[in-house]
């Protein structure tokens, strides 16, 4: 049990940093570069952790310090919710309402963490934040309800026992669609927007802080991608040896990022606030709820269309 | 002390420089801001003041044409040819035609490469960072095509009284040719690539627009006053060089925002691709320099159309071996007044491509601010002389 509640978080902690790597290398080849190594992510956390932290005065300190821990140990319960490279969760059921309220927690730290620092690009920053969450939560959500809602449970270890873009196909999409906000980078890097707000939430924070809040970041790109996995391609693939388990995940999750997060991030440039509303509560919501009625309707679309997978 | 809305909160102050990731320059505005949205601003420039004036009437002749080419890393050539050329008016030095045309494919090479640089920084402050690589990877040939034809990438050397240094022979211009023409097919993607972009046509359009009045109430320049419709292009207008011998027209679109701006911008690195290649082909045969015996006492002054707008030199000789004074207007600074109307009601998102979009360059605007007892004074000449304000 202990052994592996360890190893999950240990392959959360390194996935979550390697795929930072990967994403940035598939970034720079598209942008014509060679890009950094693929180990970046883990030179930057260790070189920030030796660093000292400072608190600006004007803050909340208790707050301002409490954001970056809030957010990675979110994080990290969360990787023993979700079932990473395995059919069942490392601990209990995994509720799936529980995950998707610690999903949110990262983004509130930054919330939290940029109005608490006291700098007005901070509380640009957290304003945008806020915006940036309710605009891809709310497709997000309607999503992961219609699948539950059709396997009868909030319960991840029964969800994930079917690849449920099968049946739900619309509804994957929407979820999917999800990922560039979630992982915070263009379009939809508004909260952060080096060039507008100076990095907005970050601007205050350094050495182990700014690890912590980044580390957070990265563990919920990663952990955001394996539940959309988990739940939308099933878990039956993982039942080799651990070792080939996790490297399935992890091809998986790299495949899901390179397409919808790094792909977006370089052929596009920033989008404005007013527009991240307008743009996921109009056709990704739309698909998440159109599956969502098609189903409490008892209409089985893909059985009629393919004459399998239903339900 | 802080401005109060009506609904009793005071607005938030967003200081952006003088050192910020969106300006690569010292220069400071003040943001009020309610909300997303900017309903006032407050700009200072002069944080980097170089003496360039004053360390002109301190050298000789021969040296300040180097000098003034190190005002601008990027407006290298046009300022030591608007120079040179206020010099030669002074002396009536009669400058032979070959030098007239390189010196006019040194003008058009940097506006291709300054317009490029533009378009990737506009990318750059939008998010957009696969455009400014592709923009830089590509502005990269006309650097190397500098390095060819004179040795430097970016100061030149070209410009000297009486003519140019470097002559240009048979298979540099062949080889620039076709590195024209690859640019030319380069030019087309960018342009391609920039208009076709929905999410670059939402941030753009209607974003720092700035109306015909305004352009011409606020005395803007070059490319930024194109954008709203004035039709004023030095090269046109004075025909120096050799812009006498070829039909250029000004490039202008409507409405002044970001979108017209990249819309003049892009049209004109086509028509500098199209000149600079008719330059090469009617290079005329001759001399590249003429002697000169020395410079009498005069003054001139004198417009050449630098890649952000009209550049503005003033120079005066006392029959000695230096000079009297030298004053020199860089086109961001008749274009800085124009931020305003643009900044007014826009969001805070759009601050970083408004300040680029007028491709300004601070630093090259700095010539003299004297602060007293928190006043600004007026110095006269004599006073600036003698260093005793």
């Amino acid at each position: 049990m202990i052994a592996s509640i360890v190893g999950v978080l240990i392959y959360a902690f390194v996935a979550a940093l390697l795929l930072q790597g990967i994403r940035r290398i598939v970034v720079a080849h598209s942008q014509f570069r060679k890009g950094p190594s693929i180990f970046q992510a883990f030179y930057d956390f260790f070189k920030l952790m030796s660093k000292e932290s400072l608190t600006p005065n004007v803050t909340s300190p208790l707050l301002f310090n409490l954001a970056p821990i809030l957010s990675v140990a979110s994080m990290l319960l969360a990787a023993l919710i979700i079932p990473l490279a395995a059919s069942m969760s490392a601990v209990g059921g995994g509720d799936l309402i529980l995950v998707i309220y610690l999903l949110a927690i990262p983004p509130i730290a930054l919330i939290l963490g940029g109005s608490a620092s006291g700098s007005p690009y901070g509380a640009i920053g957290a304003a945008r934040e806020v915006a940036l969450l309710i605009a891809y939560e709310t497709p997000f959500i309607v999503a992961m309800v219609t699948v539950a809602l059709a396997a009868g449970s909030f319960q991840l270890n029964t969800i994930s026992a079917t690849a449920w873009i099968s049946v739900l196909p619309l509804a994957a999409i929407a979820a999917i669609w999800t990922l560039p906000a979630a992982a915070a980078v263009q379009p939809f890097d508004i909260a952060e927007a080096p060039t507008e707000i100076v990095s907005g939430p970050y601007v205050e924070y350094s050495g182990p802080n700014l690890a912590l809040l980044q580390l957070g970041q990265w563990l919920k790109i990663f952990l955001y991608a394996s539940l959309i996995a988990a739940v939308f391609f099933g878990t039956a693939i993982y039942h080799f040896q651990p070792a080939v388990n996790f490297v399935i995940q992890f091809a998986i999750i790299v495949l899901l990022v390179s397409a919808f997060i790094a792909f977006w991030q370089a052929t596009s440039g920033r989008t404005r606030v007013t527009r991240v509303l307008k743009y996921y509560w109009t056709i990704p919501t739309m698909l998440a709820i159109i599956d969502l009625v098609l189903y409490l309707a008892g209409v089985r679309y893909m059985h009629f269309l393919f004459g399998w997978a239903g339900l | 002390m802080a401005d109060v809305n009506e609904r009793g909160f005071a607005n938030l102050k967003v200081p952006i420089g003088p050192s910020h990731p969106a300006l690569e320059e010292p220069a400071r505005f003040l943001f009020e801001v309610e909300g997303e949205k900017v309903v006032n601003v407050d700009y200072e420039i002069g944080y980097n003041h170089r003496s360039i004036e004053r360390l002109c009437q301190e050298r000789p002749f021969s040296k300040v044409v180097y000098l003034v080419e190190r005002i601008c890393g990027i407006c290298s050539h046009t300022h030591p040819l608007n120079h040179v050329e206020r010099v030669e008016d002074i002396a009536d030095i009669e400058v032979p035609e070959r030098a007239k045309y390189i010196r006019t494919i040194y003008a058009e090479l940097e506006r291709i490469h300054s317009h490029m640089l533009w378009a990737g920084i506009a990318g750059e402050e939008i998010g957009y960072h696969t455009l400014f690589m592709y923009t830089w990877r590509e502005r990269e040939k006309v650097m190397d095509l500098f390095e060819m034809l004179s040795g430097n990438r970016i100061m030149h050397g070209c410009n000297r009284i009486g003519g140019v240094k470097w002559n240009i022979a048979e298979e540099q211009a062949k080889s620039a040719m076709s590195v024209l023409t690859y640019l030319d097919t380069a030019a087309d993607k960018i342009t391609k690539a920039v208009l076709k972009d929905s999410n670059i046509a939402e941030r753009g359009k209607g974003v720092g627009s700035l109306s015909r009045e305004d352009a011409v109430r606020l005395g803007a320049v070059g490319p930024n006053a194109r954008a709203s419709g004035v039709p004023e292009d030095t090269r046109v207008m004075c025909k120096y060089a050799a812009y006498g011998d070829f039909d250029l027209e000004p490039q202008t679109a409507k409405d002044g925002d970001v979108v017209a701006q990249a819309l003049v911008r892009l049209a004109e690195l086509k028509q500098s691709i199209w000149l600079t290649k008719e330059l090469f082909a009617n290079l005329p045969e001759g001399p590249i320099q003429v002697e000169y015996d020395e410079i009498p006492a005069g003054r001139s002054v004198g417009r050449t159309e630098a890649p952000r707008g009209e550049l503005i030199h003033y120079t005066e000789t006392n029959g000695t071996r230096f000079f009297e004074r030298i004053k020199i207007r860089s086109p961001t600074l008749a274009n800085i007044p124009s931020y305003v109307p643009k900044f007014l009601g826009c969001q805070i998102a759009d601050i970083p491509i408004i300040a680029a979009s007028i491709d300004p360059c601070f630093s090259c605007t700095d010539r003299m601010t004297v602060i007293k007892d928190g006043k600004r004074k007026i110095v006269s000449a004599r006073e600036l002389k003698t260093g005793r304000i």
